[in-house]
């Protein structure tokens, strides 16, 4: 690890910078009424400009800036590159359906790339105060962006449902840092490892770690913690719920891993069974839960919870093996779930009312093309072979198995079946039956392009996942 | 003599507090933007708790940061309450059950 001053720590944070600066000129530019229109130009710019720095100035080995406050190493840079790659592709999706609704103005995009700059503090952070800035700079950011639709009653009420219970979360999280704090009297994350790998590990650690780990799972929408999520899908306009659904599950796994990697409180059967029991209760009520529903997006967020549950599983796993499987495994279904709102913004921005799952039926006469992405983000959420869900599913089912969990692993396969009967649902509404909704079929041909690119994606790495997989496991030992 | 077990007991109290606060409150929004900020005085509590006691100047620095964000916070809470007024004239949580499946 290399200490840079601040001079030099500043070099290495450009990226970081670049994006705050351009957010503040984007809020400016949106104020003057003949420069309005260029702020989604700007915005496409700033996030090209931050991540072709970003490959400038990476770190060869591990890096510690500003007073041991801020890490960049392989892993950091590894989850930032997503981050940038997938907001690059919700911001080029969501603009027709911004315009439509008179949202597209600067404050949106600024407000956007201040959410994505807290996400990518959450990443790099090795100092608690500045974990704690990053949370509530992504969070705060986050609550105005659900309210911003103000003529909607239903946005504002997600709003207030997310603001509560985020603070919440970040309150629990916090209680715990005070006593992470007062036991071991520093700040530093890696301290607070070294601490509990030279002391005997007492039960206010426990009590702290637990506290820290209720937060996470509030963020995760991990399932006795989930009640916010499909309140907020269905309430906030959608290229929020698209930022919402994976930019900050990313974060939030990094810091898990911050936080239990190289720690020996995961030798503790107490503390690691907390993911195990999480994880199944998350996995069944999601899929349960998602088989009532009506309307789409309630069953993603459903779906989520149960995804969640497998995130929380894969750490489990993760105790004796290494985080590869989790890492794999995020990346996979925040791959999956932006592909899946992207296209329901795409077809929700042609007037297309597209609220309920029977909105579905007759969509492939219309959209054919369209149809067949869904249907590949949908298997690959759904876990079907030809897909990477199926091989992230795979891998966690296989390490659980490899614990002699076997009775948790049947559970969990019994869940997935019980889960493809909601996805191949929506996938018969498309292809099988007769449509309700018309719709004047305008070829958009730049969205589509963009729209092909995640499933394509999900089914390349399913047919080659070694490069991929191997750089993972290589960069998380 | 109060030693720091009776400062961290109250602050814990005070946590609790604001918790039940929070869930058994059903009438007022306003009552639940306090008890979010009472949440966050009893975490200061135990920070300044923890730094006076072990000399360390570093944790009522954190207090002053938390301090900044709650004072934003109940900005944004304050806020989406008005922008929620505007539509539903009302601010009463009963009232805010529009989204369910």
């Amino acid at each position: 690890m290399i200490i840079q001053n601040t001079i030099t720590s500043l070099f290495h944070f450009m990226p970081e910078i670049i994006l705050s600066i351009s957010s503040m000129v984007i809020l400016l530019i949106g104020t003057l009424e003949f420069l309005k229109k260029y702020v989604f130009q700007l915005t496409i710019l700033s996030i090209l400009l931050a991540s072709s720095f970003s490959y400038m100035v990476y770190p060869e080995t591990a890096l510690s800036l500003f007073n041991a406050s801020i890490v960049k190493n392989d892993i950091t840079e590894f989850f930032k590159y997503i981050c940038y790659f997938i907001f690059l592709i919700q911001v080029l999706i969501s603009r027709k359906y911004l315009n439509i609704r008179k949202l597209d103005s600067g404050e949106f995009y600024s407000l956007l790339i201040f959410a994505l700059i807290g996400c990518l503090i959450i990443i790099s952070a090795d100092n608690l105060i500045v974990l704690f800035l990053g949370i509530e700079l992504s969070s705060l950011s986050l609550y105005s962006l659900i309210a911003l639709d103000k003529s909607n009653s239903l946005s504002s009420e997600a709003a207030i449902k997310y603001f509560v219970l985020s603070i919440i979360a970040s309150a629990i999280m916090l209680f715990g840092f005070s006593y992470l704090y007062g036991l071991t009297n520093s700040l530093s994350i890696s301290e607070i490892i070294v601490f509990s790998n030279t002391n005997e590990i007492s039960n206010l650690y426990l009590f702290s770690y637990i506290l820290i780990f209720i937060g996470v799972a509030f963020k995760f929408a991990v399932a006795p913690f989930h009640m916010w999520l499909p309140d907020v899908y269905e309430g906030s306009p959608l290229p929020v719920t698209n930022f919402i659904s994976s930019i900050p599950k990313i974060a939030f796994f990094v810091l898990a891993y911050k936080f239990l990697d190289g720690n020996n409180i995961m030798q503790i059967d107490n503390f690691h069974n907390i993911f195990l029991f999480l994880g199944i209760f998350s996995v069944i009520v999601g899929n349960l839960y998602a088989l009532a529903q009506k309307k789409i997006m309630r069953l993603i967020a459903y779906s989520g919870v149960a995804n969640s549950g497998f995130i929380f599983l894969a750490l489990y796993a993760a105790i004796e093996y290494n985080f590869s499987v989790s890492a794999f495994y995020v990346a996979s279904y925040s791959f999956a779930t932006v592909s899946l709102i992207s296209l329901v913004t795409y077809i929700s921005s042609k007037k297309y009312n597209l609220v309920y799952i029977k909105d579905f039926k007759g969509l492939s006469a219309s959209l054919g093309f369209i149809s067949v992405l869904f249907m590949v983000t949908l298997l690959s959420t759904a876990g079907i072979p030809l897909t990477v869900g199926f091989y992230a599913k795979y891998l966690v089912i296989d390490s659980l198995i490899s614990k002699d969990l076997i009775l948790v692993a049947t559970l969990v396969i019994l869940m997935t079946v019980v889960g493809l009967y909601y996805y191949l649902r929506i996938i018969w509404f498309m292809f099988f039956e007769p449509g309700i909704n018309s719709l004047v079929n305008r070829g958009d041909k730049l969205s589509v392009l963009i729209l092909s690119f995640i499933p394509a994606i999900i089914i390349m790495v399913f047919l080659f996942p070694e490069p991929i997989f191997k750089y993972i496991f290589n960069i998380l030992t | 003599m109060i030693t720091m077990t009776h400062y961290l007991v109250f602050s814990l109290l005070l946590f609790c507090i604001s918790i039940a606060g929070i869930f058994i409150n059903r009438k007022n929004i306003l009552l639940l933007l306090m008890s979010i900020e009472l949440m966050l005085l009893s975490v200061n509590t135990n920070f300044i708790v923890f730094s006076h006691f072990s000399n360390d100047i570093t944790g009522q620095v954190f207090v002053f940061f938390i301090l900044a964000v709650a004072a934003a916070e109940s900005a944004i809470g304050l806020a989406i309450i008005v922008a929620l007024y505007r539509v539903k004239n009302s601010i009463e949580i009963n009232l805010i059950n529009k989204l369910k499946g």
